[in-house]
């Protein structure tokens, strides 16, 4: 499997439309990202089959269609945005469970756990019960899981939600290196979790696509349009709008922007342009799509 | 497979949380060690019929459990990720699930094997018990538990928030034995909605029936498993719902045959047979507003022959077919028959007719097609069915049938119980057929040994020549032979009759004594056939209501909460004398019929007192029918008649049984007006002393 096709989709909980009319396609290291309520969990658990979808349809290059939910499952490693399990069970049991509840044969179980240990590095914690984890290692341990059975699909939500800076590091380099032999997605609200991780975007927004398509792309077509300067407190009200990030120096800041017609005032060096630049930058001035 | 290991897995977690097993094992302990105490009184049934407690226990236990099981894994929020899993959210399931099953399943096992332990030594004679006992643990721990366990998580699968607490409490208030105290509103209820939800014992207030025994009729199966059938339904509807099964077409079909199954339970519910109820008090009212204004009498039919086909499915259905001489002197169009009302006649034919009928109360009327005269035989094929009572039984697991009451129709135009205005006393009337009639009997009883006065000829079948009736018995019975008695007993009463002897002595005393003084018609004597059985309710305040004399069969009747006395007929050796002395002059159907159940009161009161005298037995029953008030009428002022029987009673005359007072005395019972009767009679012998 190398490629997901994401078509119309379309997502409704009551009267309220989640998800409209979504297209995209998934290859690689896929990052989702978008604000708090964008929809990413939503479509996340269309892509695991937990939910169905209102409308649209969604298919791999392998003949994999998501209206055979079963085969689907069996398809896809999924950890949850928030991930946790019953506190007194210990590393390899929770991992014994998950392997027998997706069917893993007794005679692969011992074998498919250890691998997915050694992969998320949590040998060592193996016969630690889940309440004596530490954040990080939880997560990993959610990843362990969803790499049982050998999914062509990793889905995972909000990666490092709850974790301090050093492990997010650790874990998107695990992410990194999990996506080399898998269709790996990730969703997240933070820019970094997916500009580390991803070589593929999609930017969600209300329920609706603003942009898709391979980061780098999409760097290019915002090159030059992203200017870095310093300045002093009363001048970065007068900025406000454009805005994409500031750094404090001493007296002064040090602030990004895309320049519009009153910020032509300040005479700012370009700079290359990150994924947060674009991600703001599309969530202020973008049409969505 | 999967769903064993899940299984495996959370009953791991669970016994990890330390206070699950612990309040587990509690639970064992508590329900063992009320059968420990039980076994030290003797006490079989009680030990089961009073273990409520364990029920209530052990209901909140598993409603919570239940709420639990789901909230650990919501904790957690694993639905998704065991719904990302093929089959993964429902197996997890099924294993949550299996953990409440199995639990309660060695409940129910280690329950059972321990008052098997604590209880052996009273029950091993009883086979069929120990089956009963099985049941019984089974329906009201196991099934009952399940219930519990099941809504609990039902519930909390569908609800998320904390309204399941109140919901949780709803239903165990609801469902549990102690309901009543909500639930029951009046004794004229239509519907006992209390017995209907309740999942432990369907009587928690009342003590053991040892005729009757444990409550485990099919009825209560069928409820049960319809509130197993509920939760199991809900679960369903939320799978599929939520997407955790995929609607196919097995699934739509498992969900279709459940579904029947429940409606089917429902059903079976709603127009159920007999089960067994602590509401005395129902009969009680029903017969306190009875209208007995019109004037009964025995009709003049003569029955030479009867055949009876009888069947305790649900509860007593009979087709009884007879041959009727018609001997009044004047032509009639109707027959009149008395029969219990909760008997309902479904079908009257005469020579192969069908004709009309009605039921009002206990009194039956049939409308012949044409006017009968005198000697005109007619056959008589009646069908009825009914019976829900618990003076009487007629289901799949008891049958009480006493020849003295009117389960079959009974030429006796009277109610089958009356309430006395005075004293407000529930007074049983004699309703025994006391012509030679040739009986024929069939009866196909699914359940224990069927017990009668007359003779079993094969299989199912009992017939003969009777002056006596028919009594049918069955239930947690035994039959014993003691002395040539033989003694239809309930089994755990069984050492009584070896305590027999001595009260036996007596009684031949007093029969010589009655025999010799010819205060009776006829002679009497203890019959070879006793049915000692507990048929007195709580409502009944005169205990020789229980005890009935008829020539080859003597019922002899004692409270149900009796469990095991010892030395019974020792220490409660003048109540049977009464008791037994009652049913000789009072209950005992070839005397005639009783026009003054008061007056027949006090007869027995003076009578017993002077006969017991006679064999040295302080005896002081007239005094205590005085202090009662029973007496107290507005009709016949009783003061004068007091005082006359207190100076004859101490007079020496009193001593002499032969005389013809005794005799003319005992006629009046039979009499119009006996109290006015009395009086001067006992002028009559002032005037000779
Ligand atoms: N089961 C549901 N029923 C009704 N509305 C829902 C349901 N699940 C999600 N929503 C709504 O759908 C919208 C998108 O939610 P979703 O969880 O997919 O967003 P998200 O992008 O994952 O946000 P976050 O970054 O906070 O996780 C929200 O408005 C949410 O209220
Ligand atoms: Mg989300």
């Amino acid at each position: 499997m190398k490629i997901i096709h994401v078509k119309n989709i379309q997502k409704r909980f009551n009267k309220e439309l989640v998800l409209n009319d979504i297209n995209f396609d998934i290859k690689g290291s896929f990052g989702l990202l978008g604000p708090n309520g964008a929809g990413k969990t939503t479509l996340i658990r269309i892509l695991c089959s937990i939910i169905q979808p209102t409308n649209g349809e969604i298919y791999a290059d392998n003949q994999l269609n998501w209206k055979d939910s079963n085969a689907v499952k069996s398809n896809v490693g999924y950890l949850p945005q928030t991930f946790s399990f019953f506190k007194n069970a210990s590393v390899y049991r929770v991992l014994e469970y998950i392997a027998k509840l997706k069917g893993i044969s007794k005679s692969e179980l011992t074998n498919e756990i250890t691998q997915v240990l050694e992969e998320t590095n949590l040998m060592l914690q193996k016969d630690k019960k889940v309440k004596q984890l530490s954040g990080g290692m939880l997560r990993r341990l959610g990843i362990a899981q969803a790499l049982l059975g050998n999914p062509n699909l990793l889905i995972v939500d909000e990666p490092t939600v709850g974790l301090d800076i050093e492990e997010r590091v650790r874990f998107r380099q695990l992410l990194r290196k999990l996506g080399k032999d898998r269709i790996v997605l990730i969703s997240s609200h933070i820019v970094e979790d997916i500009e580390n991780t991803c070589d593929h975007i999609c930017i969600l927004k209300e329920g609706k696509v603003v942009v898709t398509g391979e980061l780098n792309d999409l760097l290019a077509s915002i090159d030059g349009k992203v200017k870095e300067v310093f300045l002093s407190s009363e001048q970065l009200n007068t900025l406000s709008n454009e805005i994409i990030s500031i750094k404090e120096l001493g007296s002064e800041y040090k602030v990004r922007y895309v320049p519009s017609n009153n910020s032509n005032l300040f005479q700012g060096t370009s700079v290359s342009p990150t994924l947060e630049d674009f991600y703001v930058y599309n969530m202020n001035h973008g049409d969505i799509q | 497979m999967n769903i064993l290991y899940s299984f495996k897995f959370l009953l791991r977690q669970l016994y990890l949380s330390y206070f699950i097993p612990i309040a587990y094992i509690g639970l064992l302990i508590y329900a063992s060690l009320g059968f420990y105490i039980y076994s030290l009184e003797g006490s079989p049934g009680n030990a089961l019929t009073s273990s409520s407690t364990v029920v209530q226990i052990g209901a909140i236990a598993y409603l919570l459990l239940g709420v639990y099981n789901v909230r650990l894994s919501d904790k957690y929020d694993l639905k998704h990720l065991f719904s990302s899993i093929k089959s993964g959210y429902i197996t997890h399931q099924m294993g949550s699930l299996l953990v409440g099953i199995i639990s309660i399943f060695i409940i129910v096992i280690c329950t059972f094997s321990f008052y098997l332990l604590v209880m052996w030594k009273y029950i091993y004679i009883n086979p069929s018990f120990i089956v009963d006992v099985f049941l019984y643990i089974s329906l009201y721990y196991g099934l009952a538990f399940l219930v519990c366990y099941l809504s609990g998580f039902m519930v909390a699968t569908w609800i998320r928030g904390k309204f399941v607490f109140p919901l949780i409490l709803l239903i165990y208030v609801l469902m549990t034995p102690l309901n009543f105290m909500f639930l029951r509103r009046s004794n004229n209820s239509f519907f006992a909605w209390d017995k209907f939800l309740n999942v432990g014992e369907p009587n928690p207030t009342m003590a053991f029936h040892p005729l009757y025994g444990l409550s485990i009729s099919h009825d209560q199966l069928a409820k049960q498993l319809l509130f197993i059938c509920i939760p199991i339904l809900l679960l369903f509807i939320y799978n599929v719902m939520h997407g955790f099964l995929q609607k196919n077409k097995y699934i739509i079909i498992t969900f279709c045959l459940v579904l029947i199954f429940t409606i089917s339970c429902l059903v079976s519910n709603l127009n159920g047979g007999q089960i067994l109820l602590d509401n005395d008090a129902e009969l009680h009212n029903y017969y306190k507003n009875y209208d007995i204004t019109h004037s009964w009498e025995q009709q003049p039919y003569k029955i030479n022959e009867m055949n009876i086909s009888l069947d305790t499915k649900k509860n007593l259905s009979a087709e009884v077919w007879y041959s009727l001489i018609y001997e009044g002197q004047t032509a009639t169009n109707e027959l009149i028959f008395s029969l219990f009302h909760e008997l309902k006649v479904k079908d009257v034919l005469i020579d192969k007719k069908q004709v009309n009928f009605n039921q009002n109360g206990d009194r039956l009327k049939i409308i012949l097609n044409g006017a009968i005269e005198r000697n005109e035989v007619l056959n008589i094929s009646l069908k009825y069915e009914g019976l829900k009572t618990n003076f009487y039984f007629a289901n799949e697991q008891a049958v009480y049938l006493p020849s003295y009451f009117n389960w079959l129709p009974s030429i006796y135009d009277k109610p089958s119980f009356i309430v006395l205005n005075e004293s407000n006393l529930l007074q049983r009337v004699n309703h025994q057929l006391t012509q030679n009639v040739a009986y024929n009997l069939v009866f196909k009883h699914r359940g224990k040994e069927v017990y009668s006065n007359l003779p079993k000829t094969e299989k199912d079948e009992w017939a003969g020549k009777s002056f006596s009736g028919i009594t049918l018995a069955s239930g947690l019975l035994d039959v014993y032979t003691k002395n040539d008695t033989q003694w239809v007993i309930p089994f755990t009463w069984k050492d009584i009759v070896d305590d027999f002897p001595t009260l036996e002595a007596d009684v031949q005393k007093l029969t010589s004594i009655i025999n010799s003084s010819r205060l009776l018609p006829t002679e009497v004597s203890f019959p070879k056939k006793i049915f000692f059985l507990p048929n007195l309710n709580t409502v009944d305040r005169n205990e020789f209501q229980g005890t009935w004399y008829s020539q080859d069969h003597l019922i002899l009747g004692t409270h149900v909460t009796v469990e095991y006395p010892e030395e019974y007929f020792t220490t409660y050796k003048n109540n049977f004398l009464v008791n037994i002395i009652n049913s000789f002059f009072i209950n005992n159907a070839s005397l005639g019929e009783i026009t003054d159940y008061q007056f027949a009161i006090l007869y027995r009161a003076f009578l017993t007192d002077i006969l017991l005298e006679q064999i040295n037995i302080p005896s002081s029953e007239f005094q205590q029918l005085l202090e009662s008030g029973q007496l107290q009428s507005d009709k016949h002022p009783i003061d004068d008649l007091v005082s006359q029987l207190n100076g004859f009673k101490n007079s020496t005359v009193s001593k002499d049984l032969s005389s013809s007072f005794y005799k003319e005395w005992a006629k009046l019972l039979h009499s119009n007006n006996p109290w006015e009767s009395l009086k001067n009679l006992l002028e009559k012998v002032e005037d000779l002393n």
